[in-house]
């Protein structure tokens, strides 16, 4: 007997506006109204194609995150890293000395 | 010297090695029909003039002190997503517009050291995210064939530079077809490796259990002696895999006699182009006549192949495009009163459209309520679109399949329809789910528009040197003017 999945109802039609505004934060990005009821249209659309997954039953299948069997990769714990501090730095926005520089953070 | 740009690696090289030309005028030649003609066809994000001349030179001085190899001073074109040292690389994104890359990535090395030539970086699709080239923060790349087409993505300016005629070969990425429908798209061989052959250090992350770099040019041959100087194992990336590499040299040309092709029935659906399935079948029953044995098989979940793709694929992009934000490198907005904000409008302002569009769902597939749903179920199905793979290659060598389901579609046409771009990649999404590897060779041109179509051959995990044998049989045995028609520029 397959073990029965949990599927939250959300189908094409569900998907609301402060549902994506919410998955915005998260993803931290930020849409204008007109932006967002674009988005959440095509969103919808894609999750609504997605959904045929439902359709197989997949009970007793374990999940595959990678192709070919992986193996934990170990190595000693020495520094290997050669990379001089201005060049890291030479990419940064903003720098200060050898830091790289964010707006304040503490008021 | 107009007539070295349609040459193969092959031929460049042993005009090399005989020192009838010299790397120098090879190199200064491919510079100088970009330089005439990239402006109309737009494959170059940078073209690296300086390097490029000093790569030749170098590699003039190991031919004159005598070395010889199969890439020593032949000049090729990189992706815009694989690192070299000194040079900026774009992912064709705003984000990443001036980001000068600290280090070189590992196929970047190896090629270094077989003395390759690096004319420039290609345009794609931004972070690779598109079927079509057109989602490109440096525009769209056109396809040579026909400036009204796209090439193709997200290796679309990789594709386009060998099909124009800008260099002899290229490297891609593949993450859901990025090599393979290009490559067809423009009329070339292009191959994505078992997952795990090639090294992904170096290379910038979009789906990381999905990315394989791959090399794309004129023949079968070509590519084989790409992936011959970038495959092998590299401690710098966890899953590269520590098997030896044959010689790939030795599968070609070995004939398809007793080699069982199959054709599976899924592929064959309804909305796939007439000519682009004629084509499958032209090429099993030539294969036919050489003594393959051509056998009907079944992969039953190939329709689930776009879905789990488009859960997979931006679950992983949302993950790893969460280093963008504005503070150790790349784009970062002026605008922001503190360090939240400053995060939410980099990464607002510099991501385009497709790429926020595919953070959307993969951060909607990865969090709490959907995970189950949509990542887990995505991952469960994957494993079975494997064993369906699993299972075809207990029967057969080697699947036989269109590349793409029509020849390359108008810039614009699929613009305003997401999931219509993302159906272009059906044929091709479901070897990055198994990892296991493909190639597409040149199989005609479509008598409606004149543009290029391929057919793909998929064989099992590690099973590059079957492809080699089966694709190089097909280019010998296809009609020859295919491969002696090129692009009008």
């Amino acid at each position: 007997m397959a073990v029965q999945e949990s599927v939250p109802q959300m189908t094409m039609a569900k998907l609301t506006g402060d549902e994506v505004r919410k998955v915005a934060t998260l993803a931290n990005l930020r849409f204008d109204d007109a932006e967002l009821e674009k988005m959440t249209g095509t969103l919808a659309q894609i999750l609504g194609h997605i959904d045929m997954l439902k359709k197989l039953d997949t009970g007793n299948v374990p999940p595959t995150s990678h192709a070919l069997q992986s193996e934990n990769v170990f190595r000693a714990d020495e520094h290997t890293n050669n990379f001089k501090t201005e060049l890291t730095l030479d990419n940064a926005p903003a720098k200060d000395r050898n830091y790289f520089s964010v707006p304040r953070i503490i008021e | 010297m107009a007539d070295i740009f349609y040459q193969t690696i092959r031929s460049l090289s042993e005009k090399l090695g005989k020192r009838e030309i010299t790397s120098r005028e090879i190199t200064e030649a491919y510079l100088g029909r970009i330089e005439k003609h990239d402006r109309d066809i737009n494959s170059f994000i940078t073209v690296g003039r300086e390097i490029a001349l000093k790569n030749a030179e170098e590699a003039d001085k190991r031919i004159a002190a005598g070395e010889k190899g199969p890439l020593l001073g032949v000049p090729l074109a990189i992706k815009d997503l694989i690192n070299i040292e000194g040079v900026v690389t774009t992912c064709a994104s705003k984000i990443l517009e001036n980001f000068r890359s600290p280090y070189s990535a590992f196929v970047i090395k190896q090629l270094e050291q077989a003395g390759a030539v690096f004319l420039g970086k290609t345009n794609m699709d931004e972070f690779a995210m598109g079927s079509s080239n057109e989602t490109s923060h440096f525009g769209v790349c056109k396809n040579p064939w026909d400036l009204k087409a796209v090439p193709g993505g997200s290796s679309g300016g990789s594709a386009a530079a060998v099909a124009a005629g800008f260099c002899p070969g290229s490297l891609g990425s593949d993450t859901g077809g990025s090599i393979r429908q290009p490559a067809a798209l423009c009329g070339i061989v292009g191959l994505k490796p078992t997952y795990g052959r090639v090294s992904r250090f170096g290379l910038v992350a979009f789906a990381s259990s999905l990315d394989q770099i791959g090399p794309m040019s004129h023949t079968v041959e070509d590519s084989a002696t790409i992936l011959q100087a970038i495959a092998g194992f590299d401690p710098m990336d966890s899953t590269s895999v520590n098997l030896p590499v044959p010689d790939y040299s030795e599968s070609l040309n070995k004939g398809v006699k007793g080699m069982v092709i199959g054709i599976p029935k899924e592929y064959l659906i309804e909305g796939t182009d007439a000519e682009a399935l004629a084509a499958v079948k032209g090429a099993a029953s030539r294969l036919e006549s050489e003594g393959a044995r051509i056998e009907e098989i079944s992969l039953p979940h190939t329709e689930y192949a776009i879905p789990v793709y488009y859960v997979i694929a931006p679950a992983e992009a949302s993950s790893n495009l969460s280093r963008y934000d504005g503070v150790k490198y790349g784009y970062r907005s002026k605008n922001g009163e503190n360090l939240a904000e400053m995060y939410i409008n980099s990464r607002t302002e510099g991501f385009g459209t497709e790429v926020k569009r595919r953070i959307m769902v993969g951060t909607y597939a990865l969090s709490s309520g959907y995970y189950d749903a949509y990542y887990i179920k995505a991952q469960k199905v994957r494993t079975l679109i494997t064993e369906d793979f699993t299972k075809a290659f207990g029967k057969c060598d080697i699947i036989l399949t269109p590349t793409t389901p029509s020849p390359a579609f108008n810039i614009g046409e699929k613009t305003s329809d997401p999931l219509e771009m993302y159906l272009s990649d059906i044929f091709t999404v479901s070897a990055n789910l198994a990892g296991i590897p493909g190639i597409t060779i040149p199989a005609g041109f479509s008598s409606k528009n004149g543009r290029p179509l391929g057919v793909q051959m998929l064989a099992n995990h590690w099973g590059e040197p079957a492809l080699f044998t089966a694709a190089s049989a097909y280019e010998k045995l296809r009609d020859p003017s295919i491969s002696a028609k090129t692009p009008t520029l």
